[in-house]
């Protein structure tokens, strides 16, 4: 093949061609650049010229997206006339069939259909024939259909598929009447019929040796519709008539009448068949039958495809999908166990479309996540659902809270075994010391009971009430360890934080507790502090008065004196302290401390008037006292009847610094009165009691009363008052 | 990279590289891209500038993923093997298809499926390890239907000599034996033309 003009040439001014791409009748069309870089084919009209500038002035400035662009007629320096034009750079619809030559399924004759009846229907609108419509003037691009050669006509070619004969127009597509020089719109239509019928069976209906024979068919042989579908025949027999006035009229009417005969019915026998045979009867039902099902299951596809190309939710339906295509490959295989011949080349564009379907689902569906393996049902990446922060997990979750009082109880002892753990942890070397401490301790003083005399029962008490108060100092001392030298500790609000998080049964109290900061002004503690103290003063003679009638306990009117004394000094330290530090910036350490100090003074006072008094408790104790106090008095420095000022200074310390005295005096606390609160005072007063010498019973009473009287006289604000 | 303009057939990319990077055109910019970060071949698509490589070994090809890609519809996370006929999908939609249509030569040819192109129109890229056959069967890597004859374009080292049993002319010389081939040489016979050009590299907006 011979072109006028070779790579790099500029015949036009603006534009290099780079290769030719076809020759035709009219002329030659290569491949061109602009001087810009825009693609171009350029038209060289060497034949025809008046004609073909006629057609294509008509159509320079018709737009239609299914019709080939115009964009300029030059001239160049010898004057010759050069069409510019869009350049498309897809396959002819020539290629195309030429690549199936049994027919292309069904849905792809519809696609091509469409696009070739929007253009030529467009050009029939403005008055336009085309009068040249044949497959190696119908492009395809980016999925759009183009018919090129607008504007263009005439002559017969003698080749079918030859895109640079000599001539114009090929006559195996060309109508009956264009002979007689007639040319309606109707030529259109049957070159479309007669293209149709070439993408369905391959093959043009009318075939000869020569251009004669093939006119000659045309003008006279009625089409062979064997090979079309039945439900398309009547489609074909009114497309391909020879009487252009009996004819379809219009190629959109034609593509109308085409869809609808093949939505009723889409399958198609193929020759191979014995048409009219029961066997060919069965088959023909039972492709009726797959055609349906599929179809039933392409309609699906393509409306969870509009809904997701409209709702973006390809993820969300691309499973339904997935499902949908696996039916149909399903029914696919059955057909072919059952009858290969009953799988036609309609179903399987079916199912080409299913699959292409499918495939667009996964391409626009969310990307996958690189896996191990090739998952194709895990997503490429995370849902959005995933957005959320992931709640943080560890291998030992926190107990859960506790509800009853049993539960508190063994939560609390859990807690407080936490704690200790946590200090043993962290301070090793301190819990070896308690514990050569506590060692050494119980071997000063075992040897020195008396299990005869004592029972068993109190040499349990006296081993866990010693155990606790060793393990105690300990926690104590590593706390003062922690924080004279460890990092500085969390507020006040981060501890409620923590509690709360710990646990939310107190989280009522996290911020309105003992614990909480708060400003209050010298006068209302002045004010709340006196009213206390009043009350403190009558909550002490009740109890002491209480007291007295009860059988034995004081022997003499200085007892009950000495108790009450006793009773409202201390009371009376707590409750100032309490009111002192209350809202402060609670230091548990130092508090302590400062009570432990608070204590000191008030065994030291007591002992005073103990001794101004001339009391001897353990004169007027019980036997117990006396016996614990045989049993003590070895570890201290005098064996006299009377209770040293070691004993009172080292009990009320113990029992002033062991307890958290706020959590009964400050306004804040949990509950007005709580008897838990008296039994735990009693408790360690009876256990400080026992470690110091100290007569247990006096210990305990007056831990309980101490307890009791300054829960009584405290203000309190109701929880609902709090600020 | 050289470029093979065919008349009546359409416009081939030859690389004899055995790497060749694929990637989309990335963002513009005042300056020009350095060729190191531009892919061999930049098409215009929603894909990373270095997308993937497509590898000739001794025995076959293979692809490595920079971004995501499948090959015959499974994902690639590192490298795969690339089979005859293989699809090869890169990002959402840039479909590829790898062809070695000769049992007699290594070289493959990469034919564009989904309709994304470099900025201007390509129609597919040959691979060349040792020969390039042009001609009018389905056996040759670049099929010309209306070829009367074949057309090796050989590789000697890296230069790229043609051979033809065809009565051709290479810029009007006959091409007897063979002649090597330089940027701008038009070979030509009775039926066929074509030319190649030769680039260092093909920068986007500059083929």
């Amino acid at each position: 093949m011979k072109f006028t003009f070779g790579p790099e040439s500029r015949p036009l001014d603006g534009y290099t061609i780079k290769r030719a791409i076809a020759r035709g009748g009219f002329g030659e069309v290569y491949y061109a650049l602009s001087d810009s870089g825009k693609e171009v084919a350029i038209k060289l009209l060497q034949e025809n010229l008046e004609i073909e500038l006629r057609g294509v002035t008509q159509c320079l400035n018709l737009k239609h997206p299914n019709l080939v662009t115009l964009f300029d007629i030059k001239q160049d320096r010898d004057s010759d006339h050069w069409i510019v034009m869009e350049f498309v750079g897809g396959k002819t619809l020539d290629k195309v069939i030429h690549e199936a030559p049994n027919g292309l399924p069904l849905e792809d004759v519809l696609a091509w259909l469409d696009g070739i009846a929007g253009g030529i229907g467009y050009l029939h609108d403005r008055g336009i024939v085309h009068r040249d419509l044949k497959p190696a003037n119908i492009f395809r691009e980016n999925g759009v259909v183009k018919v090129g050669d607008v504007g263009l006509s005439k002559f017969i070619a003698p080749s079918r598929r030859s895109a640079h004969t000599q001539s114009v127009g090929t006559v195996y597509y060309m109508a009956p009447e264009v002979a007689k020089g007639r040319y309606g719109k109707e030529v259109d239509v049957y070159s479309l019929a007669i293209i149709l019928f070439e993408l369905l069976t391959g093959k043009v209906p009318f075939e000869g040796e020569t251009t004669a024979e093939i006119l000659m068919k045309h003008l006279t042989e009625r089409p062979n519709l064997g090979a079309i579908p039945p439900n398309l025949r009547a489609v074909f027999e009114a497309a391909l008539e020879k009487d252009p006035q009996r004819r379809t009229s219009d190629v959109l009417e034609l593509a109308r009448h085409f869809r609808n005969a093949a939505r009723g019915e889409v399958s198609a026998p193929s020759p191979d068949i014995e048409r009219n045979g029961a066997d060919y009867q069965e088959i023909h039902a039972e492709r009726l039958r797959i055609c349906s099902q599929l179809r039933g299951l392409l309609d699906k596809a393509r409306e969870l495809e509009t809904a997701a190309d409209r709702d973006r939710t390809w993820s969300r339906k691309q499973l339904e999908v997935e499902e949908l295509l696996r039916q149909a490959q399903a029914i696919r295989s059955n057909a072919f166990v059952h009858d290969e011949r009953c799988w036609d080349y309609s179903a399987e564009g079916t199912l080409s479309s299913m699959t292409a379907i499918a495939a667009k689902f996964r391409n626009l569906a969310t990307p996958r996540l690189p896996t191990l393996e090739y998952a194709d049902t895990q997503p490429f990446e995370q849902p959005a659902a995933s957005n959320k922060p992931t709640p943080r997990t560890t291998p030992f979750p926190k107990p859960t809270p506790p509800k009853s009082g049993w539960d508190t109880f063994c939560f609390s002892c859990g807690a407080y075994v936490g704690g200790l753990k946590k200090s043993v942890r962290a301070h090793p070397l301190l819990a070896w010391l308690a514990a050569a401490t506590f060692f050494l301790f119980s071997l000063r003083f075992w040897p020195g009971l008396n299990f005869a005399r004592i029972g068993h029962e109190t040499q349990l008490a006296w081993f866990l009430i010693g155990s606790v108060a060793t393990f105690e100092m300990f926690r104590l001392i590593s706390l003062g360890f922690d924080r004279l030298f460890g990092p500085p500790p969390p507020s006040t609000n981060e501890r409620a934080g923590r509690m709360s998080n710990a646990a939310p049964f107190r989280a009522a109290y996290r911020v309105v507790n003992p614990n909480s900061v708060r400003e209050i002004s010298w006068r209302r503690r002045l004010t709340e502090l006196s009213g206390s103290l009043a009350t403190a003063g009558l909550a002490t003679a009740v109890v002491t008065a209480v007291l007295a009638n009860v059988e034995q306990f004081f022997g003499s009117t200085a007892l009950i004196g000495h108790f009450a004394t006793g009773t409202l000094i201390g009371s009376w330290s707590l409750l100032i302290l309490g009111k002192l530090r209350e809202g402060l910036p609670r230091e548990r350490y130092i508090d302590r401390m400062l009570l432990a100090g608070v204590g000191m003074v008030v065994g030291v006072a007591l002992f005073q008037l103990d001794d101004w008094l001339l009391i001897d408790l353990l004169a007027n104790g019980s036997s117990t006292q006396q016996s614990l106090l045989t049993m003590t008095s070895t570890s201290l420095p005098s064996n006299s009847h009377r209770l040293l000022a070691e004993s009172y200074i080292a009990f009320f310390a113990t029992l002033f610094g062991l307890r958290r005295w706020w959590w009964q005096t400050d306004s804040f606390r949990p509950y007005r009165f709580r008897v838990l609160s008296v039994c735990l005072t009693a408790l360690i007063g009876s256990g400080a009691a026992f470690a110091w010498g100290f007569p247990v019973l006096w210990g305990t009473v007056w831990a309980a009363s101490l307890s009791s009287v300054v829960q009584l006289s405290a203000v309190w604000t109701p929880r609902e008052q709090r600020q | 990279m050289s470029v093979l303009w065919i008349d009546g057939v359409g416009c081939f990319w030859i690389s004899l590289a055995e790497r060749v990077t694929v990637g989309g055109p990335g963002s513009p910019s005042s300056k020009p891209p350095h060729p190191r970060d531009v892919a061999d071949i930049a098409i215009l698509s929603d894909l990373k500038r270095r997308h993937a490589t497509i590898v000739r070994t001794g025995e076959g090809y293979l692809l490595e993923a920079h971004g995501p890609a499948r090959v015959a519809g499974r994902d690639v996370l590192d490298r795969t093997t690339l089979s005859e006929e293989a699809l090869i999908e890169l990002g959402r939609s840039v479909q590829w298809r790898i062809r070695q249509p000769s049992a007699l030569s290594l070289s493959a040819r990469l034919d564009f499926v989904s309709d994304h192109r470099p900025t201007q129109a390509v129609d597919g890229l040959v691979m060349l390890a040792d020969t390039c056959l042009l001609g009018p069967g389905d056996e040759n890597h670049i099929v010309c239907s209306d070829w009367p004859g074949q057309v090796l374009l050989v590789r000697q080292q890296d230069e790229l000599w043609c051979r033809s049993r065809l009565d051709l002319t290479v810029n009007g010389d006959r091409l007897g034996n063979g002649k090597r081939l330089r940027s701008g040489d038009v070979v030509m016979g009775a039926d066929l033309r074509f030319r190649i050009e030769m680039r260092a590299v093909i920068l986007p907006g500059n083929e």
